[in-house]
């Protein structure tokens, strides 16, 4: 009897995790769609995406012993009767030798897709798939890594993502 | 005991007809004293495309709507804005971002505003400016408070604070914001 429970126990499991995985997939699946539809979109300009574009730095100033510093941003929005809607962000950053190239994407307001890369290193490139605020998968250099034990990288995509979306709507307070 | 008194009150007198004077005198060196800041931060700003790396400022520049997409409720929109800013180099463990002037312009249907704001080195609003159509305004500040109202360059009385001051002070102050909230984004 106790082996028969215990296996009937070890399959649901497994059935469990493998229902888990496929719904891990299937939510992967439909963020990468929405986000190819939208870079499809910004990189054809013939689409109701606005910009909103931030550069920092804009004439190269750069004191004595203070490394070269430039940053861009780009806010893709879409304006409604009903109001704006983030739908991505696009960051470029360079600090001397160093750069950064990150994108934020956006579903209703919340968090669904980012990617962070540094100095071009494609072994070390960070993606965070969200799915209504959940963590779906968080991967470097396209290894997916433990949830649990990536919590402060996570939790740090999210501050800076937050922090974004702070500066996007304090623009949008029209004048 | 007469005369003490009578001294008393030609004194009294005397220094209640200087007072507005005196006031108006403070208030025309404020006023001096912003528009000397004025013109060396706007010859600053005017040379930093020449100077390149040796520029005096930072700038941070903004464009909503960059490729010119049309808007639901207005159809053409445009925002373009210019922070000039540095870092205060004298303490170390302050090193926050200086905003000095910011400079703006906003189309928006068949209206075009254009705005200019300076700011002290302690990062308080020293003069707002904003024209549209055929109306310059003009708002000079002295430790946050207003100390003079113009518009098309005739004074307005300021001891009523219309919507005017209130909408062109409240803008000024956003700018700072904005910019502030850039900074925060680690």
């Amino acid at each position: 009897m106790k082996t028969k429970t215990l296996i009937i126990l070890i399959i649901a499991m497994f059935c469990f995790t493998a229902i888990q995985a496929q719904d891990v997939e299937k939510d992967v699946q439909r963020i990468r769609i929405y986000y190819n539809i939208l870079k499809a979109e910004i990189e054809s300009e013939t689409n109701e995406l606005i910009c909103f574009y931030v550069e920092d730095n804009k004439f190269e100033r750069q004191k004595e012993g203070e490394a070269y510093t430039n940053t861009k941003i780009y806010f893709y929005y879409t304006d409604t009767p009903d109001g704006v809607d983030l739908k991505m962000i696009i960051f470029e950053s360079k600090r001397g030798i160093f750069s950064t190239y990150a994108e934020y994407m956006f579903d209703e307001g919340s968090l669904s897709f980012g990617f962070k890369q540094h100095n071009e290193d494609a072994s070390k490139a960070e993606r965070l798939y969200q799915q209504n605020g959940r963590v779906v998968r968080y991967s470097v250099g396209n290894v997916d890594k433990d949830i649990e034990e990536s919590e402060y990288k996570i939790a740090m995509f999210n501050k800076t993502a937050s922090q974004m979306l702070t500066v996007f709507n304090s623009y949008m307070l029209r004048d | 005991m007469k005369t003490k008194r009578f001294i008393l009150l030609v004194v009294l007198t005397l220094g209640l007809f200087s007072f507005p004077r005196i006031y108006s005198q403070d208030v025309e060196k404020c006023i001096q004293a912003i528009r000397e800041d004025y013109k060396t931060v706007k010859s600053q700003i005017a040379s930093l495309q020449k100077d390149g790396y040796a520029g005096k400022f930072y700038c941070l520049h903004t464009i909503d709507n960059k490729y010119g997409k049309s808007y639901s409720a207005v159809g053409e929109y445009k925002e373009e804005i210019w922070f000039y800013y540095d870092y205060n180099n004298e303490q170390e463990d302050d090193y926050k971002p200086k905003l000095r002037m910011v400079v703006g312009t906003t189309k928006s249907a068949d209206r075009s505003i254009y705005f200019e704001t300076l700011f002290s080195e302690s990062g308080e609003i020293l003069f707002a400016f904003e024209q549209s159509d055929n109306m310059a305004k003009r708002l000079y500040y002295n430790k946050g408070q207003i100390i003079r109202y113009s518009e098309n360059n005739v004074d307005q009385k300021i001891d009523e604070i219309t919507d005017e001051i209130i909408w062109m002070s409240r803008t000024a102050e956003e700018r700072k914001l904005r910019f502030e909230y850039f900074y925060a984004v680690e």
